[in-house]
């Protein structure tokens, strides 16, 4: 996007029209990417695997968590986690109704925008995917390669062993493919599935073999460090502005920091969520979050955007955002579970 | 976010062919050569893919003929195919664009001139590659050079080792390429098959930087040049090649040189029919005889034997009509000394900037002369000889080695030329040369001067009917000088002219892009020195400058590669503007006295004839 949007003159808050380009972009989805608590322990965990030579690891949690995001925070920061380049791809995995392995590994080519997806059958596309894979874990100082698959829990279920075949050839080379495996909790009984098949051992062991749980938010210090990183990100990118100049300029002006409805903002997500969940523990989904800060920022723009955000203004925000919709479905959700719901692994849809 | 590939930078080295190329690729992206083609095709460009090509020719080759008929056929490399984007494709590749341009036969066969051979290939594959020659060594190591298939080495340019053949008969070129492509198929068999006669191992082509291969071929091009300067022409064994350790002389490059020579630009004795020899512009007025020695040369491009006749002709034409250069070489010299030196110097000065404008013809360039570009040389010269100058360059816009003054072209040209000139304001005055008569035919002398042209002693300025009424019909003011100043005004710019042609390159980037043909120039204004001082060319740091009428070749400074202006050149040099600002200011009355012509004003001229 580019760094510079149009501005009233007057108090130069942004005008409706640059608000709305800029509140889609953030929810574009790769643009713009914050580091919240849970992410650094990803990060941190996703390092621990790297170095004790892990071929996988399986990250899972609840929906508009984060994963993905998160997922992107870490690849797109993998060389200073690293200290060296390494070659990642990130996959978006689509369930099939008829999955083969030369439309998987087509797939994948399509992903990594290669030149020549589509030419050749399965095994070709295959061996092509490979070479790929290993003229860039070549020149990689680690010899490795990261194949991030999100949504992985819509993988069919010889898609492992499609990847332990990757695994192998790469390991032939001397190199080390490394598979994230990002969905959600289906993954876990995936991981069950799989330890339950003869042989399945070598996919858990390889691929499956370290976890992470990702959460939402679940403290009022979780909201402030988070708010804190909205403020200390510069966007648009190239602007050299934070996110909440682009909103309030005068307040940012006069020293506010979005850190500051850390207590508010809370306070209204407790109270819905104890509404609902009482006793369980808090998790408020940065996908609602965010909807909430944005709405908040924006309703505060509209009225000049000179003064602090009320609590009725916060509270508004968080009602809007449909964090409370969120609750009542996850309370549902939870008890279809307790039911004993199938598992969508390998589910035809 | 643009396509990606398997491939990577480093993966192609210097002069390696496109089969190579092709059978690594193709093998690193686990395609066929269709898909490869595929690649190739998408980088042509989309409103000429098609044009002018018949259904499946595609980029098939297209034989480039000479002015020696049939004596040679190439095929080309793909990529030497003008509609292909090559710097889209070495990008994609990531692939300096220097590197990729090195895979064309091209420059080992047209641009090194006529001192390379083209051999008959009945005992080689031809460059069409229809069989694949290569080097032990360097296929081993997962190298083909395009310089492998020259049918003229026999062995390695690097290694040194002979040739041997590899393939017998190749397949057929890839739909819609070159046929440089034939060898893609049987080289990925080679290094890659599953009965591999070397094999490379998966993907270990890719890793070529750490071959020794990669290391000797950055000097290829200097190897090349050793090879290029160890060919030795037998114009009358046929003998047909060439030892790659035989001696790399110069004096053999002479050698040759001198033979060409001998028959595009014979010395001539009183008894030499200049008229014959002065039309001899084309192949089909040689003797037999002499082709056939032409043909033994090999490829001489048809840019060398224009630029050849062309001289002879204007040599013709000047040794012809100036009873001057009828004197010693010594007389002509100080003559020329005397001459509008500083003038032709500010004109080489401003045109050698930068590859002149001939040169681009030999480059097989378009020449985009513009007519600002022109005023801006001729505003830099201290004196008015500007249509004459016009002419010279308008002259080489021309199309054909005919210098047809006959044609609508040359009169609208002229036209064009003098509309834009006086129309903007910036001259009034015409100043007309005898060169007007002397480049046309000479059936065309002693056409009646037309009405326009008055005064006493311009009768031998000669202008026919249409010419005069394209310049009266934009020029307010002719001038047309006669006497001494007249016959230096014309003497010097047809010297010019006709060491203009040799004046192609700029003998310092050439040197620095190719020593070899930067030597090859030199060798070429050597024997040119030898016929007439008019050809004498000197060299400064910048470019190649005309000195014709300033020395004599016996005054010239020792000449070797590295010449550079001498305490010699700097001394006659300050003579000549010395003597030039003399004359200009002696004869500076006299020449705004000369005849004008239009105005019906008549001066009497001043000076003698």
């Amino acid at each position: 996007m580019s760094a510079v949007l149009p501005r009233d003159d007057e108090d130069g808050v942004l005008t409706p029209e640059s608000r709305i380009r800029l509140t889609a972009s953030v929810f574009a989805g790769r643009l713009f990417q914050v580091n919240t608590p849970v992410v650094t322990w990803y990060a941190q965990k996703f390092l621990a695997a790297i170095l004790e030579g892990c071929h996988g690891m399986l990250v899972c949690g609840r929906t508009r968590l984060g994963k993905s995001m998160g997922t992107r925070w870490v690849l797109n920061h993998l060389k200073d986690l690293v200290g060296s380049s390494v070659p990642w791809l990130e996959v978006p995995i689509r369930s099939v109704s008829d999955p083969t392995d030369g439309g998987f590994f087509e797939y994948l080519l399509v992903t990594a925008k290669h030149k020549h997806s589509s030419d050749g059958n399965g095994p070709e596309k295959r061996n092509r995917f490979v070479k790929w894979m290993l003229a860039r874990a070549r020149r990689s100082p680690l010899k490795m390669f990261v194949l991030a698959l999100d949504e992985a829990h819509l993988l069919p279920p010889m898609a492992l062993e499609w990847l332990l075949n990757l695994d192998n050839e790469l390991d032939r080379e001397q190199c080390r493919l490394f598979v994230l495996l990002v969905g959600n909790d289906d993954l876990l009984k995936m991981q069950e599935e799989c330890l339950e098949k003869t042989n399945g051992e070598q996919f858990t062991e390889r691929f499956m073999s370290t976890d992470f749980r990702f959460t939402g938010l679940t403290s009022e210090d979780d909201l402030r460090q988070v708010l804190g990183a909205f403020d200390r990100t510069e966007y648009p990118y190239g602007s050299g502005k934070n996110f909440t100049w682009n909103y309030l300029p005068a307040l940012v002006a006069a020293q506010f920091n979005l850190s500051e409805l850390a207590p508010a903002m809370w306070q209204v997500l407790s109270n819905i969520w104890s509404e609902h969940l009482k006793g369980q523990p808090i998790q408020v989904p940065m996908a609602h979050m965010t909807r909430a800060l944005v709405l908040l920022l924006n309703s505060v723009a509209e009225e000049g955007g000179r003064e602090r955000p009320t609590p009725p203004q916060i509270e508004s925000a968080v009602e809007r955002c449909n964090f409370e919709r969120h609750v009542i479905t996850r309370k549902m959700s939870d008890k279809a579970g307790s039911k004993g719901r199938r598992s969508t692994w390998g589910a035809r849809i | 976010m643009a396509d990606v590939t398997t491939w990577h930078r480093g993966g192609i080295l210097r002069f390696e062919s496109m089969a190579s190329f092709g059978a690594k690729y193709c093998e690193a992206c686990e395609i066929g050569t269709s898909g490869f083609a595929r690649l190739i095709m998408s980088y042509v460009r989309e409103r000429e893919r098609g044009h002018g090509h018949g259904r499946g020719q595609g980029l098939s080759g297209e034989p480039i003929r000479d002015a020696m008929g049939d004596s040679f056929s190439w095929q080309g490399c793909t990529i030497d195919e003008p509609r292909l984007d090559v710097p889209g494709l070495a990008k994609f590749l990531d692939e300096p664009l220097s590197i990729l341009s090195t895979m064309s036969l091209r420059p080992f066969i047209l641009d090194v001139g006529a001192s390379l051979l083209l051999a008959s290939k009945k005992d080689k594959g031809e460059e069409d590659f229809r069989s694949l020659w290569g080097c032990e060594c360097c296929l081993a190591a997962g190298y083909h050079s395009v310089l492998h298939q020259v049918s003229w080495l026999k062995r390695c340019y690097i290694h040194g080792t002979p040739l041997v053949l590899v393939i017998e008969h190749c397949p057929p070129p890839v739909s819609g390429l070159r046929t440089d492509t034939r060898g893609i198929s049987p080289l990925r068999e080679l290094w890659f098959g599953k009965r591999a006669r070397w094999p490379l191992g998966r993907l270990r082509a890719l890793e070529q930087g750490e071959l020794e291969i990669d290391a000797r071929s950055r000097g290829a091009a200097l190897a090349v040049q050793r090879v290029v300067s160890a060919i030795r022409l037998r114009a009358t064994t046929g003998d047909k090649i060439l030892n790659f350790r035989a001696s790399q002389s110069t004096g053999e490059i002479a050698t040759l040189v001198a033979d060409i020579f001998g028959v595009c630009m014979p010395r001539w004795t009183r008894t030499t029919d200049r008229p014959k020899l002065r039309s001899r512009t084309t192949v089909q007025a040689f003797e037999p005889s002499e082709l056939h020695a032409i043909r033994q040369f090999g490829l001489l491009g048809t840019h060398w034997f224009d630029r050849l006749c062309s001289a002879r002709v204007l040599q013709c034409i000047w040794e012809d009509q100036f009873p001057a250069w009828r004197q010693t070489t010594i007389a002509a010299s100080k003559q020329m000394r005397a001459g509008h030196e500083l003038c032709a110097d500010e004109f080489a000065a401003h045109a050698g900037n930068e590859p002149f404008w001939m040169g681009r013809t030999l480059l097989e360039k378009p020449i985009v002369l513009s007519i600002a570009e022109v005023c801006k040389v001729w505003r830099c010269l201290p004196c008015d000889r500007t249509l004459s100058l016009a002419m010279l360059v308008r002259r080489h816009q021309l199309p054909g080695p005919g210098h047809n003054w006959h044609s609508a072209e040359a009169f609208n040209g002229l036209a064009e030329l003098a509309g834009e000139i006086f129309g903007s304001g910036w001259r009034e005055q015409l100043v007309l040369s005898r060169l007007l008569r002397l480049v046309r035919a000479p059936s065309q002398e002693g056409m009646a001067v037309g009405e326009t042209v008055r005064g006493v002693g311009v009768t031998d300025v000669v202008l026919d009917e249409k010419l005069s009424r394209v310049v009266m019909g934009v020029v307010p003011k002719v001038i047309a000088p006669s006497g001494r100043l007249a016959q230096l005004v014309d003497e010097v710019l047809l010297l010019r002219e006709c060491a203009a042609i040799w004046a192609v390159y700029d003998c310092e980037g050439a040197t620095r892009r190719d020593p070899y043909l930067g030597f090859a120039m030199r060798t070429y204004a050597e024997a040119f020195c030898a016929r007439s001082p008019a050809y004498a060319m000197s060299m400064t740091s910048d470019a190649v400058l005309l000195r014709t009428w300033a020395r004599a070749p016996s005054e010239h400074p020792p000449w070797t590669m590295k010449s550079r202006p001498s305490r010699v050149h700097r001394e006659l040099e300050r003579q000549m503007r010395a003597r030039l600002a003399r004359l200009m200011e002696g004869e500076k009355a006299a020449y705004h006295e000369a005849i004008c012509i239009g105005t019906g004003e008549a001066r009497p001229p001043t000076g003698a004839g």
